[in-house]
């Protein structure tokens, strides 16, 4: 018997998991990134002129057609599925309509194939729509479907607010130079390393009021909100809030027949969205 | 009560106080999938109304001398403050001895279980919720081979069947109430089945002891709108094998194996980019009709025991998960859930130890 034998306890952990996922920001498929629209916020019966913002940078500019729908929000934020497709409320807007305006060399941006519509008048917008709901608004919902040769489809929603506010909302926008690299503005393909920030306009983060669920009535600040997208390099963070920094890694080696590519989204949390698409 | 009754009477109380003023996104899921948080609508959930379940039991063992059969008879009062219902649930269990070594066993009775309290929140929830319930009806008979000793065989096995009734479910449909639209949340229209086997035997013929245990299982659930669905734990097949050996100068070498049936999961069969969160709202295959690769862990363990006059010093070796099998645990969603990956369990886990018994 050996006395003194010492306590000894191993314990050997390894990683649970080993994710393959790919990145939310790494523009190698078709994306929708996003929709403008030129109003924010609407009342009944008013019109929007709503814009794609699409990347397909390794499609090298392959046909794309879209179907879009439009109907009342059928509760989306409380699990139904975003269709228009049994709504009673459904209006056909586009049907394989060509996609527009996509260029070479990264086939991403803005495309001028826009879409207007045309929001119901109050009595089937706000139909069994409280006073709280018409006030903070309620939302009409439109629907793309972008379809290819292959026959695969990718599906997009876009919410429209409609409310009684008298002052709606604005998109944000961006300043005269949107895209700061080390707080200069980015006029050239970084090199190396570099810390990338939104720049905003003056007045793009606006107060307003909301109805809360017990009544009582609040006076809220819109928080910005941006998501990046890059086609090559790294990022280290996909999504930033206000004028908070991301890191910008570029590739070991030059992309192919193009320039690096930079997209910001920036959304305000309640409909305002604006988009800058930076290509070298 | 006397030498042949028995009688037990009980209570079971359980509160929950809570105070909320809290801003919350609607963390809608269905088949066992999240839409992403950032889809959700944000509710103000404001209240501090308190829950009860308060119930009052009485079980019976009532056994006549030199009888074989044994009744035990038992009833549950329950009140449950979130839906207001008032249940008076009768169960009874029965057993016959039909030699020394062959006892027949069979019981069932309703059951009654209150929904969370979220699930009948005013903000979040729905008030007018139903209590969920159940039957239950169990079989089964316990064989006692050893004649007395320690040594031999035991086994033991039964038939388990369970309806279900009132299930909560979650609901995304928009209901109208006074006029006015709202969300549903939930509603009690679920419903649903499980029925199997379950058998274990246990050999201890010194110095080896074994025990196997296996349990057939099929559960399934019911929602209007969806169908007849696998339930979220569903696992058809569960084995449990274990084995010891106890060997000479108090060396012991023990193993343990286990199986169970991949857990059921819902394919994601497409999904739509919702354009004002950034975020992807997953569209939902079949409910639960896939399943993720089987369970399957092998452990190993080896003690020494030195053995002094007032105590014991031990040294195992202990391994958990000997083949390191990647057991799949959970499944996480590329950002459009066009692709996932699983999450997987603890790998191969030695473990050196020593233990002093005084």
């Amino acid at each position: 018997m050996r006395r003194g034998m010492a306590i000894a306890a191993l314990t050997f952990l390894a990683a649970c998991s080993n994710s393959d996922l790919p990145d939310a920001f790494r523009l190698d498929r078709f994306r929708v990134l996003a929709v403008l629209a030129d109003r924010a916020e609407v009342g009944p019966a008013e019109n929007v002129l709503l814009t794609p913002i699409l990347s397909d940078v390794a499609g090298e500019g392959r046909p794309i057609t879209f179907t879009a729908e439009a109907c009342l929000d059928p509760g989306v934020g409380f699990g139904a599925e975003p269709s228009c497709e049994e709504s009673p409320t459904r209006v056909v807007l586009a049907t394989d309509a060509p996609v527009t305006g996509l260029s070479a060399p990264h086939y991403t941006g803005a495309v001028t194939s826009t879409l207007s519509v045309i929001v119901p008048p109050e009595e089937v917008v706000f139909a069994q729509a409280s006073e709280r709901a018409r006030f903070n608004g309620v939302n009409y919902m439109v629907t793309f479907a972008f379809s290819f040769s292959d026959e695969t489809v990718s599906r997009a929603f876009r919410q429209i607010p409609v409310s009684e506010r008298s002052v709606k909302n604005e998109s944000p926008a961006y300043g005269t130079t949107p895209l700061l690299g080390d707080g200069d503005p980015l006029t050239e393909s970084p090199a190396s390393e570099v810390s990338l920030t939104p720049s905003f306009r003056g007045g793009s983060v606006e107060s307003y009021e909301e109805i809360r669920d017990d009544g009582e009535t609040v006076t809220k600040t819109e928080k910005l909100e941006t998501s990046w997208y890059i086609a090559d390099g790294d990022l280290s963070l996909s999504v930033t809030d206000g004028e908070e920094p991301t890191l910008f890694t570029p590739p070991l080696e030059a992309p192919e027949g193009r320039g690096l590519l930079f997209v910001t989204i920036t959304r305000d949390g309640r409909g305002g969205v604006t988009a800058f698409v930076q290509g070298f | 009560m006397n030498r042949s009754w028995k009688a037990f009477i009980g209570t079971d109380n359980r509160i929950i106080l809570s105070q909320a003023d809290v801003l919350l996104p609607n963390d809608y899921s269905a088949g066992g999938v999240f839409n992403p948080l950032g889809s959700g609508e944000e509710v103000f959930v404001s209240g501090s109304e308190p829950f009860y379940e308060a119930s009052v039991f009485v079980r019976n063992t009532i056994r006549w001398p030199e009888s074989r059969w044994t009744f035990s008879p038992s009833g549950r009062l329950d009140h449950f403050s979130a839906t207001g219902d008032l249940f008076v649930d009768p169960r009874l269990a029965v057993t016959y001895d039909a030699s020394t070594s062959l006892r027949l066993k069979a019981s069932g009775g309703k059951y009654h279980q209150a929904p969370e309290p979220r699930e009948t929140s005013e903000d979040v929830g729905n008030p007018d919720l139903a209590t969920p319930s159940a039957w239950h009806l169990a079989v089964g008979a316990d064989h006692d081979f050893r004649r007395g000793s320690s040594r031999g065989l035991t086994l033991s096995e039964g038939l388990f069947f369970r309806w279900f009734d009132n299930l909560v479910v979650r609901s995304n449909e928009i209901v109208t109430s006074d006029g006015l639209s709202r969300p549903e949340y939930f509603n009690s229209l679920g419903s649903g089945t499980s029925f199997g086997g379950e058998t274990t035997a246990r050999w201890n013929f010194d110095p080896w002891d074994l025990t196997a245990a296996y349990t057939l299982l099929r559960s399934r659930r019911t929602e209007p709108g969806v169908g007849t669905y696998p339930a979220q734990f569903d696992q058809t097949h569960n084995l449990n094998l274990l084995a010891g050996v106890n060997l000479p100068r108090n060396w012991r070498l023990s193993t343990r194996f286990r199986f169970v049936t991949g857990n059921p999961y819902t394919p994601i069969v497409a999904s739509s980019y919702d354009t004002d969160n950034g975020v992807y709202i997953p569209q939902r295959g079949a409910y639960y009709s896939e399943r993720l690769d089987p369970f399957f862990q092998w452990d190993f363990r080896v003690d020494k025991r030195w053995i002094f006059q007032s105590w014991i010093l031990s040294l195992y070796l202990d391994v958990q998960n000997v083949t390191n099998r990647g057991n799949p645990e959970g499944i996480q969603y590329a950002y459009d859930y066009s692709s996932f990956t699983t999450i997987n369990g603890l790998p191969v886990i030695p473990s050196l130890g020593l233990k002093g018994e005084f």
